[in-house]
């Protein structure tokens, strides 16, 4: 499958700041998670992939298109929601989407016709009429929805879409944008509610210091450890812990009755039973533990917080 | 309706390829529909209609004047235009001959008068036409279609340059061809069609400098009271620095770069030359220093063009980096301002 967005090598610096150093990303069709703290360039990774930023070096290309060379051909198939507000101040939500539709290119009957549907579709119903700027958060977060998909684009830029929605507010967004990746539109999302992006995405892509320190399918990513593991014990928990650090064996959190340990290899649960009956505890559950979006994410920005170079810093 | 129930639908429509135009028209209809419902501006628009019936219904008394000119009846007339002009109007033996010179002088008063119309109306347009973008980080959807710096900032001009030429160049052609059809007109196509340029011209000038200069300091920042402060001072503030330097060095040391200071008094030079008004009096038979008295000023025009193209120049130059700037931060949105 052809990667509808790909990097290779790509730099972009402000001065002596890299604000992109060296991102290499194969984005295949799907909805895709982009996490990272702030400052990690993921805005600037958004910008150049629009062509608003010219890039220091590397190459890039966003559903085919060079990120360089053909800029008006890559925004003409993208559609971009920005995370801040962004309602011009005077115009209505039809006209706001009707607006967007026309800077896409496309003539007034079509992009009408297509404003109402998109407005139809992210359930701004009769509020399409009120001026944009009164509308409560959650509507101005599926307004500027509409907007990105007026022009029925190929490839979805979604920065922050859930910002300051309710829960209901947020439950609908996410319904709506895991309809869009089923109706074979590809989605770049940019979040830092990660149980969102655990609920949307297939894939994703954590970016720091301008890189990109992992990615994968969420999937990998939550499946269950072979050498972390949850123990229900009976018994006393010194002597427990005692033997337990006499096999090698680590000791992450103690709470009543539970101890979360590490083995120093795969495979060796009976190390686990053996230290037990040592200590003469009782085993009631032996479980290995799954990892969260929000461990690997900490994990990762962990990794490179201690082996980032002083020269490599975000903008 | 439910989310359930309702699923995305792709467009069936075809894609046209991306072209600036389109941008380009978008930006310049919803500009000028987005000013056009604001405060105030359509009274403002009125100037348009009143220059057409000021310059209609003061081209049909001239021709009166023709007409009568010799009868007794003209004597009143002629008293009055003499101290209205400050011009003694005796010398001219058929008024009737002087009818393009009149006519030329007749639209660089107005496009002078017109000037102050300029400057209100471009004050109350002109401010939110960036800064509003800006404020609302709304610069993020332009430059995520095909819109690039120039275009964005072509469709703004276009939009400030409409709303200037409705109070300038529509009404003054359009008092032009009614004048002409209710009196007659100029003896020759080639008089109405080289006045008909002037004014065109005359009107782009303003355009141009109005426009620009607003932009300018629309782009500055993200508060457009501030740009209206500032357009006022830009306006105002070298036409009083002219007065007081009028008011205390003789008028005849006043010249080039020291005479060129108001800017509303370069427009009214450049117009004066561009008109051709000089020319036109001398061959009225008129005495020169009633010209000096009633329409021209020392300054040669070298000066005031270049007062005038510089700001221009700069003001075009400076709103193109800020647009670009602004284009390329768009994304980065914390970056703006």
């Amino acid at each position: 499958m052809d990667p509808v967005l790909s990097t290779k090598s790509l730099i972009k610096r402000y001065g002596r700041i890299r604000a992109l150093d060296g991102v290499d990303l194969a984005i295949e069709p799907g909805v895709v998670g982009l996490l990272g703290p702030n400052g990690a360039g993921k805005s600037t990774l958004i910008s150049v992939l629009l062509g608003q930023t010219p890039i220091t070096s590397g190459e890039g290309s966003v559903l085919g298109f060079d990120v360089g060379a053909e800029q008006p051909r890559i925004r003409s198939r993208v559609g971009y929601m920005p995370e801040n507000d962004c309602l011009i101040p005077g115009l209505t939500g039809t006209g706001y989407v009707c607006y967007a539709g026309r800077l896409a290119g496309m003539s007034f009957v079509d992009a009408m016709q297509r404003t109402h549907e998109v407005l139809d579709y992210v359930q701004l119903d009769e509020a399409r009429y009120r001026p944009a700027q009164q509308y409560s958060a959650g509507m101005k977060q599926r307004l500027k929805l509409a907007q990105a998909l007026v022009h029925d684009p190929d490839l979805l830029l979604l920065d922050e879409p859930t910002n300051g929605m309710d829960p209901d507010g947020r439950r609908v967004m996410l319904s709506l944008i895991i309809d869009l990746g089923k109706a074979g539109i590809s989605v770049l999302m940019c979040s830092h509610l990660l149980p969102d992006v655990e609920k949307v995405c297939d894939r994703v892509v954590i970016m720091g210091g301008g890189q990109v320190l992992t990615s994968g399918n969420i999937s990998d990513m939550r499946r269950p450890h072979d050498t972390l593991y949850s123990v229900d014990y009976v018994g006393n928990t010194e002597t427990f812990c005692h033997k337990l650090r006499q096999q090698g064996i680590s000791i992450h959190a103690q709470s009543n009755g539970t101890l979360d340990v590490e083995l120093s290899r795969a495979n060796q649960q009976n190390l686990i039973l053996s230290s037990a009956q040592l200590a003469g505890t009782k085993i009631r559950g032996l479980r290995p533990q799954r990892s969260s979006l929000e461990q690997k994410f900490m994990a990762a920005i962990r990794r490179q917080e201690n082996g980032s170079s002083p020269e490599v810093r975000s903008k | 309706m439910s989310q359930d129930t309702h699923r995305y639908q792709r467009w069936p429509g075809r894609h046209r390829k991306p072209s600036t135009l389109s941008g380009l028209s978008a930006i310049v209809v919803t500009g000028i529909r987005l000013q056009y419902n604001r405060r105030f501006v359509r009274p403002l628009l009125l100037a348009g209609p009143i220059a057409v019936i000021g310059i209609c219904v003061t081209l049909y008394l001239l021709s009166m004047l023709e007409v009568l000119a010799g009868s007794p009846e003209a004597n009143g007339l002629y008293q009055f235009a003499s101290g209205f002009l400050g011009v003694d109007l005796s010398a001219v033996s058929q008024i009737g001959e002087l009818r393009g010179v009149i006519w030329r002088a007749t639209f660089a008063l107005v496009i002078r008068i017109q000037l102050f119309a300029v400057m209100v109306l471009v004050a109350r347009i002109g401010p939110g036409l960036i800064s509003d973008d800006t404020k609302v980080r709304a610069l993020s959807i332009y430059f995520a279609h095909p819109v690039n710096p120039k275009s964005y900032l072509l469709g703004k001009w276009i939009v400030a340059a409409t709303f200037i030429a409705s109070v300038t160049v529509i009404p003054n052609l359009l008092a032009l061809t009614i004048g002409s059809m209710i009196t007659g007109g100029l003896p020759g196509v080639g008089p109405i069609l080289t006045l008909a340029l002037n004014i065109a011209l005359a009107g782009l000038g303003v355009m141009l400098f109005s426009g620009l200069v607003m932009l300018a300091l629309s782009s500055m920042t993200s508060d457009s009271r501030y740009v209206t402060v500032g357009w006022l001072a830009v306006c105002l503030m070298p036409a009083m620095a002219q007065g007081i330097i009028r008011e205390n060095i003789p008028s005849e040391n006043i010249t080039g770069w020291l005479g060129s200071i108001s800017l509303m008094g370069n427009a009214a030079v450049l117009t004066e030359h561009l008109f051709d008004l000089k020319s036109g009096w001398q061959a009225s038979g008129l005495p020169h220093d009633a010209f000096a008295k009633a329409l021209s000023s020392p300054i040669e025009p070298f000066y005031p063009a270049m007062v005038l193209g510089s700001i221009t120049l700069i003001a075009g130059t400076l709103c193109y980096r800020r647009i670009v700037k602004f284009s390329q931060a768009a994304a980065a949105a914390s970056n703006l301002n």
